[in-house]
Parts: C-alpha cells; sequence; structure tokens
C-alpha cells in the first residue's frame, strides 16, 4: 500500500524528473486547497481531528483518481464533492455498526470508482431495470435524461439544445433518475 | 469570502434528488457543501437515499453502451421536432413503443416472476403452469409471470421456442422481448432476441404485435410460414420468411448450413460453446460453407473445415484461430 500513501513532498514546477507523475495534480491540489480546506473542514465537523482525517483520506483518493485517468488540476469544486463523499462514508459505517448489518465492501465505494467483476452480473440487471424504467418515461423526458448521463450535458446546455426551459429540464432529469431509483428498490436491487 | 454569484444561494434544495442534481450540474461551492452535509446530518434516511440515488446513477452509466440508447436519443429528438407523427409508420412506432411501456410497469410490478436460464451450450425445456411448453436455446433468459388475466414471459436475452396452449382472449399469453410485445392465441413460435433486434418466427397459427391502449388492434399478424423483426423501440419490419428448417434443427441440436458465409457459420457455431473459433483473416469470412453440424462440436467443426478448405486451425486456451493454410 505504500504507493497509496500520501506524500508531504510537494513536486516543484518544472522539475517533475523522480517524482511519480501521477500524484502531480494531487500534490498540486493539497498544496493550494489544504489550508483553506482545513478552515471549512474543522467549522463544519466542529473537530480538527476530524478535520485531519478527512483532508488525509481525500489526498490518498486524489492520488488514486489520478493513478486510474490522467488529471490536469483538481478543482476546487471536485476536492469538496470528495469530502463530502468521505464524510458520506464515515456515517454510512457508523450507521452499519449501529445497525449491527453487514455490508459488503464494494458497497462503500463511490460511483467514481469502477465495479469489479464479480459486481458485474449485478451492474448489469440493474441496467436492465433502469431500461425498463426508462421505457415508462415520454421519450421527450428519456431524451434530457440520456442526453444529461450519457453524453454529459449539463442541464443549461440540454435547455439550449431542446428548446425545453431549464428549470423543467432540471425537475425531468431530477423525476427520471427518481423514477429509475424506485424500480431498482422495488426490485429489491440494493441490498 | 464573499461568494453572490450563486442566485439561490439561501433556496437549498429539499430532497435527495434535488441536492443529487445540484451536486452533479450546479457549481458546488463551500456554502453549497455546508448546506449539503447540514441537510444529510440531519437524518439518516437521506444518507441511505441519497446512496441509493448514487448507485442509479452508476448504474445507468452502462447505457451509453446499449445500442437502444442511441436509438432512443434519435427517437427523443424526433419527437421534439415534430408534435405530431407525419406518417403511418411512425404512428406505429410511436404506439409500439407505449405498449412496451405498459408490458413493462406490469412485469416490474409482479415481484413473484419466475426467471429460468441456460449457460453457453445448454438446451432446456420448460413447462409453464398452463401446460405451455418453452424451449430455451443456448445462453438463454427468460421471465415467466402469470396472473388471472394474463400470461406474460420476457425474453431479456437468447432464443426459445414456445408451444403456447390456447386460453383465448380472456388470458392472453404476452411475450416482451426487451421493448417488444407479441400475443399468442395458441401457436408454436420462435422467438430471438439480438442486440439489436428480435426476430419472431411463427411455425403453427397465428401471433399479433398489438397495442396496449387496444388489445383487439392488430398492428401486424404474422401467420405460420412468416416471421417479422422488431427493432428495439418498436419499429416492425415487413413480414418475411421464417426459417423453419434452423428451428427445427436447433431443437434436434444440429446447426444446418446452405452456403452461408463462413463468418457467419461462426458467429452462430460460436452461440453454443465456450471454445471459441475465431476467424484470424478477414480474407476468410466469404467461404461458402454448407452442411450439417452438432451443436458444442467445436473440433469436429474445425476439422471438417480444415479438410475441406485452404485453412487451418491454432489451437489455443479457450480457441481456435482460424488462418489461410499457405501450404
Amino acid at each position: 500500500m505504500s504507493r497509496t500513501q500520501p506524500t508531504s513532498q510537494v513536486a516543484r514546477d518544472g522539475n517533475l524528473t523522480g517524482q511519480p507523475p501521477e500524484s502531480k495534480a494531487a500534490a498540486l491540489a493539497m498544496q493550494r486547497h489544504s489550508a483553506s480546506l482545513r478552515r471549512f473542514l474543522v467549522k463544519l465537523l466542529n473537530s480538527e481531528a476530524d478535520a485531519d482525517d478527512v483532508l488525509q483520506e481525500m489526498h490518498v483518493r486524489l492520488i488514486r483518481k489520478e493513478r486510474r485517468e490522467p488529471v490536469d488540476e483538481f478543482p476546487r469544486s471536485y476536492l469538496l464533492m470528495t469530502a463530502t463523499n468521505i464524510i458520506r462514508d464515515r456515517w454510512r459505517r457508523q450507521r452499519v455498526r449501529q445497525a449491527g448489518l453487514h455490508i459488503p465492501l464494494d458497497q462503500l465505494e463511490h460511483a467514481d470508482e469502477q465495479p469489479t467483476a464479480d459486481t458485474t452480473l449485478i451492474w448489469r440487471q440493474g441496467l436492465q431495470i433502469v431500461q425498463s424504467a426508462l421505457a415508462e418515461l415520454k421519450p421527450a423526458d428519456r431524451l434530457i435524461f440520456l442526453l444529461h448521463r450519457v453524453e454529459g450535458k449539463t442541464f443549461r446546455e440540454i435547455s439550449e439544445e431542446t428548446g425545453i426551459p431549464l428549470r423543467t429540464v432540471q425537475r425531468r432529469a431530477s423525476d427520471a433518475l427518481s423514477h429509475c431509483k424506485a424500480r431498482l428498490e422495488q426490485r429489491k436491487w440494493f441490498s | 469570502m464573499k461568494r453572490r454569484s450563486h442566485p439561490d444561494r439561501h433556496n437549498w434544495p429539499n430532497s435527495a434528488a434535488d441536492w443529487f442534481a445540484l451536486n452533479r450540474d450546479g457549481e458546488v461551492t463551500e456554502e453549497s457543501t455546508a448546506a449539503f452535509v447540514a441537510w444529510l446530518a440531519a437524518d439518516p434516511e437521506r444518507q441511505a437515499e441519497y446512496d441509493h440515488l448514487e448507485q442509479t446513477w452508476a448504474a445507468a452509466g452502462a447505457l451509453a453502451d446499449d445500442p437502444v440508447t442511441a436509438l432512443w436519443i434519435d427517437e427523443g429528438k424526433s419527437a421534439l421536432r415534430r408534435r405530431r407523427p407525419q406518417r403511418r409508420w411512425l404512428a406505429v412506432a410511436a404506439s409500439l413503443a407505449i405498449l412496451v411501456v405498459a408490458v413493462g410497469a406490469l412485469l416490474l410490478v409482479l415481484d413473484d416472476a419466475k426467471s429460468y436460464v441456460t449457460n453457453i451450450g445448454e438446451q432446456r425445456l420448460v413447462v409453464l403452469d398452463d401446460g405451455s411448453h418453452v424451449r430455451l436455446n443456448t445462453d438463454t433468459r427468460i421471465e415467466i409471470a402469470f396472473t388471472a388475466d394474463a400470461r406474460r414471459v420476457r425474453l431479456p436475452q437468447g432464443e426459445a421456442l414456445f408451444d403456447v396452449e390456447p386460453e383465448g382472449r380472456s388470458r392472453p399469453f404476452l411475450v416482451e422481448t426487451g421493448d417488444k410485445l407479441v400475443r399468442v392465441t395458441g401457436t408454436r413460435f420462435n422467438v430471438k432476441r439480438l442486440d439489436d433486434e428480435t426476430i419472431v418466427e411463427v411455425l403453427e397459427g397465428t401471433v399479433e404485435l398489438v397495442d396496449r391502449t387496444d388489445l383487439s388492434s392488430v398492428l401486424s399478424q404474422i401467420n405460420a410460414g412468416e416471421k417479422i423483426t422488431v427493432d428495439p423501440i418498436g419499429r416492425a419490419s415487413d413480414i418475411g420468411i421464417a426459417n423453419i428448417d434452423r428451428i427445427e434443427a436447433w431443437q434436434e441440436g444440429r446447426l444446418e448450413f446452405s452456403a452461408a458465409s463462413l463468418e457467419a457459420v461462426i458467429e452462430e457455431f460460436n452461440r453454443y460453446s465456450k471454445t471459441r473459433i475465431v476467424i484470424g483473416d478477414p480474407e476468410l469470412n466469404d467461404i461458402q460453407v454448407s452442411g450439417a453440424f452438432q451443436i458444442g462440436r467445436t473440433a469436429s467443426l474445425v476439422g471438417a473445415l480444415e479438410e475441406a478448405f485452404p485453412v487451418k486451425a491454432v489451437r489455443r486456451p479457450d480457441e481456435f484461430l482460424l488462418m489461410p493454410d499457405e501450404t
């Protein structure tokens, strides 16, 4: 696991020889944002120790992310989402412990993680249920969701492309996802 | 840090779905993050619901690789372009799409649907509660949901031959294959699900494509000896001629080819075997092959090919690689 350890050594601009290339953006992001993020997290979590834990875990995740795919720069909004995900993971573990439940490890991973080979079948079943759910929507509503999810378009871009008001686009996309989720729940896909 | 750019900064979402949309599409700021974390912290059920939305989003990611998605996008765009369908076939396509919706919904609420599967190279006969027979071909999945007023069957994958006991209009036998539906009134017919289309071939009796709003309005009727091909959004081809010989042959564990391209023969043969045959040189694709072969007997097909054509097979783990024989 030594490769995933956060490094306190920060890459120097213009001289990256000997530095693992994959940690460049992660290191820069931590250098640039960690002080202000720490202030934010201390206030949010009301605990210096928790804030430091989240920051350290964030560094690990950024390095892991950068190793999977090249990253030019981690925007601040990405760091904030990562912090939120880490906080949610901690809460989830608490919930599981309190309920005395066991959940498989792969469920603790977030959407930016790739599903493992073992879970492929589950994801294929999920896709089928999602397709059936989408088949129940009107073609235009389905289109909004697909442009957003598959083509990666923002709500504003979709609104401009289709002539549908921005508010309506947001509502329809949100409803479509909720509908798929309801069908997955009905079919007990979430274990 | 003063940020006034967000117009709704004091009007944060109050549902998991709206938060999810904002986090994906809106500008994530310290203010929004603080509001989101506070909203989540108030109730563990909100956290669980948000997790489900996230996993739903992840599951939907695979839509990108599915051929249905591109068709849906086209369909949605043309639905926006024209308010009303201008041609008759468009009207038919639209009503079929609607019909699919109804059946999909009905099936989804039946949690007690039974499913049967076959693995590669396996065939299986299933006798249903009403006495109907279904023979599943290789690598097939079928879901059965019987209620007092309808018998519903779904074929998301593979091929099956149905032999249906008639029960009349009071309890129709409905087959949905992904997005399509056929109604049957006591008959023998074969359904083959491919990636981008479904082929329905009728051996005995009659099969109908019907509209959900009115089960008595028949969009297409397919008689014995005929076939129809339906694409994922419900557009149907013209009626063609069923390949009865091929269907009877697979029932008996045989594959029959008459002047078929080697490419087509290999593709069909590979459906039945985990040991695949791979054509290593596109030059070989168009070799014409005729003959009857035993399903799953990959080595004997390879031997026959080597004997009859200038090809040689290289044995590799899990596959035979066919190359032109230079000698």
